[in-house]
């Protein structure tokens, strides 16, 4: 239970394409996370799988039936919203019981008064199954509160809470943390993990935020421009970007930038440093490199001035201004490196750590590049 | 700093208003009350409860509570209802919302008086367009309906001077007058309801339309309509132009017409008997109060959410 698998899924708003053909196949019982930046489709692709938008041309198929004309409730997905859209005139048992009410209690057991005599034992049937939710996310103690009297974390478990009273298929989360404070993100990030772990459902997690998806999801994509640029594990996304993009979005320092050069006789041609051995076309590429793949080395090809540091305790990363470099280099070193604004520092590049793009963006294959001679 | 008085000099202003155009005439409304003072006179009596004992006793009184209720009792519930539905429908508009909200809201915006007028034609008897087209239909399937066929074999209600058909066809003016208001109110709640809760509500599994709105609308506008009622409630206790408009003289056919407002002005103006007047004022007030304070716990108890 959980399969779901998108079939060159698109969806135009007018005139503006927003989803322009994605395929997508989500095992089961896998946390898969969408990422990308504001405007990217991301959010229009869950609500297609959810059902709360049509698409445009494309199929939605769920454990091998297609349920793109199927109404949300009949698809049996649970959302968390990134509002929570709990119902704030009723109380937070109230909000879990509704979905399962829907579902299980007729027409008449649903009247107000008179429903709750008519269908007692479904009703005593619900509330222990609310209850027993509510254990598990450790909010027994809230469930008489109104939504408007609980905290950001607090109304965050009791939308989790009414996702998974009626085991669904799969959850879909539509940015559920971006409302928190920043230690109550973090915590909740391993909560949920630890959640999915628990529930064995497959979760499809939408957030704008890089390190959500790299901590917590077993796959990613990376979208862009209504496509997924890339789809894979967190660490091969991370450690082996497809394209420029993706390199630059994944990643907090983003990656190094710097424009480079092959010359005719083959040489890498970086701020006047001849760098490598290349066997590739001539031509302008950009190099990217992680701040951890810098170091500060007095013997180092590159230098630079100290134009800020940040030091984050266990890490301090050094911004240098280079000469003939539009943006900064950052660096991470150790936090006891002795780094002084104005200071002219040297670094070098771990060099089978450098990644080559061409002009329109696309990685360069590693086997091109040959050691240094 | 401690012990300042400066915020006397900030409350003043207000105050002072409030007590010299509000809390002084209703306090020497509540004096001549009890006295049965006229305008130019120079003195008055104290006459105790003999104004308040007549209100609730006389004939003439007893009509102007009739009329009054059923004026209110009726339109009360139909424009807040009128006004929800038309809230709704073009809340569900895509195109042509904007002409629909200037269509029903003219009425709201036009001079009550001149809107009676042309009502007034509109509902006459014989040079009436209102009767004229209920002509037109005798002879037709139309008169299966008996009213229908009395009306052909007779003749059509004289409507405003019909005293079985003033008050309600007043209620009439009063409805097609007054749900525009209530419609501008409900479309600006129903604009503040999150979307997302409505797609909770589709995920949750109410898949129709009428689902939703008991699951989320009407309760998100639980607000809007504690407020709705309460000015509509207050609006059709105050009704007035339209009947001074139609009667000048006496409140309608047999007084059935004669709500509330127009005694106050029949009374303390065109008689001027200032203290029978400031009675029936006083009752007046009494209401409105006690609509006010129903309203303050409704809000404060059933539809506080945050």
């Amino acid at each position: 239970m959980g399969q779901i698998s998108l079939q060159g899924i698109q969806k135009t708003f007018g005139p503006t394409p927003v989803l322009k053909g994605v395929d997508l196949e989500i095992e089961e019982g896998e946390f898969l996370t969408l990422v990308g930046p504001s405007g990217c489709g991301k959010s229009t692709l869950l609500r297609i799988l959810a059902g709360l938008e049509a698409p445009t041309a494309g199929q939605v198929m769920i454990d091998g039936q297609d349920v793109t004309r199927m109404r949300p409730a009949s698809r049996n997905l649970a959302m968390v919203f990134q509002s929570y859209a709990l119902y704030p005139h009723l109380t937070v048992a109230e909000n879990m019981m509704t979905p399962l009410k829907l579902r299980d209690i007729g027409t008449a057991g649903r009247l107000p008064v008179l429903g709750p005599l008519i269908a007692r034992s479904a009703y005593r049937g619900l509330r222990a199954k609310v209850n027993e939710t509510a254990e598990t996310l450790q909010i027994q103690n809230l469930l008489d509160r109104k939504p408007g009297q609980l905290s950001g974390g607090q109304r965050q478990r009791a939308a989790l809470g009414r996702a998974m009273v009626r085991n669904p298929v799969a959850f879909l989360m539509d940015e559920p943390l971006s409302n928190l404070d920043a230690a109550l993100r973090v915590h909740m990030r391993a909560e949920l993990s630890d959640l999915h772990r628990r529930l064995k459902t497959t979760f499809v997690y939408v957030t704008h935020d890089q390190a959500e998806a790299l901590t917590m999801s077993d796959r990613m994509a990376v979208m862009m421009d209504g496509h997924i640029l890339q789809l894979g594990k967190p660490d091969d996304i991370y450690r082996n970007p497809q394209s420029l993009a993706v390199a630059r979005f994944v990643g907090s320092p983003a990656i190094n930038t710097m424009p480079a050069e092959i010359d005719g006789a083959g040489a890498l041609r970086v701020l006047e440093v001849s760098l490598l051995g290349i066997n590739a076309q001539a031509g302008p590429v950009t190099l990217g490199i992680r701040p951890e793949h810098l170091s500060i080395d007095p013997a180092g090809a590159f230098s630079g001035v100290v134009i800020h540091r940040e030091n984050l305790g266990s890490d301090l990363f050094i911004h240098l201004g280079v000469n003939g470099l539009g943006q900064k280099i950052v660096v991470r070193a150790a936090p006891d490196t002795r780094a002084e604004i104005g200071q002219t520092l040297r670094f070098s590049a771990t060099r089978d750590k450098i990644m080559m793009f061409d002009g329109s963006g696309a990685r360069l294959p590693e086997q091109t590049m040959l050691e240094v001679a | 700093m401690p012990g300042s008085r400066a915020y006397l000099w900030f409350i003043a202003p207000a105050l002072i208003l409030m007590i010299v155009i509000l809390i002084v005439p209703i306090g020497i409304a509540g004096v001549l009350s009890f006295t049965n003072y006229s305008l130019g006179n120079a003195g008055m009596d104290y006459v105790g409860w003999e104004n308040f004992e007549k209100i609730f006793t006389r004939r003439s009184y007893e009509k102007m509570f009739g009329a009054t209720f059923r004026y209110v009792f009726v339109v009360v519930p139909l424009t807040v209802l009128l006004g929800l539905g038309a809230a709704l429908l073009i809340h569900s508009l895509t195109r042509f919302g904007n002409l629909y909200k200037t269509i029903y809201f003219l009425p709201v915006m036009a001079a009550l008086i001149a809107m009676a007028i042309v009502w007034e034609f509109a509902l006459h008897p014989t040079i009436g367009i209102v009767n004229a087209t209920l002509e037109k239909g005798c002879g037709t399937w139309l008169e299966a309906w008996g009213w229908y066929a009395q009306g052909c074999a007779k003749t059509f209600p004289l409507w405003l001077t019909d005293r079985d058909y003033a008050i309600w066809t007043v209620a009439f003016i009063g409805v097609w007058q007054g749900f525009g208001f209530n419609m501008v109110l409900y479309l600006a709640g129903l604009s503040s309801i999150p979307p997302s809760l409505y797609d909770a509500a589709e995920m949750d599994g109410a898949p129709t339309g009428w689902e939703r709105f008991r699951l989320v609308t009407w309760p998100m506008l639980g607000p809007t309509t504690v407020f709705v009622v309460t000015i509509s409630f207050i609006r059709s206790f105050q009704v007035f132009d339209t009947v001074e408009a139609f009667y000048p003289q006496g409140g309608g056919p047999s007084k059935s017409v004669y709500v509330m407002m127009f005694a106050i002005y029949e009374k303390a103006i065109q008689q001027n008997l200032m203290g029978i007047g400031a009675a029936i004022t006083v009752v007046f007030l009494a209401f409105v109060m006690f609509l006010t304070l129903v309203q303050r716990w409704l809000v404060d108890r059933r539809t506080h959410y945050v």
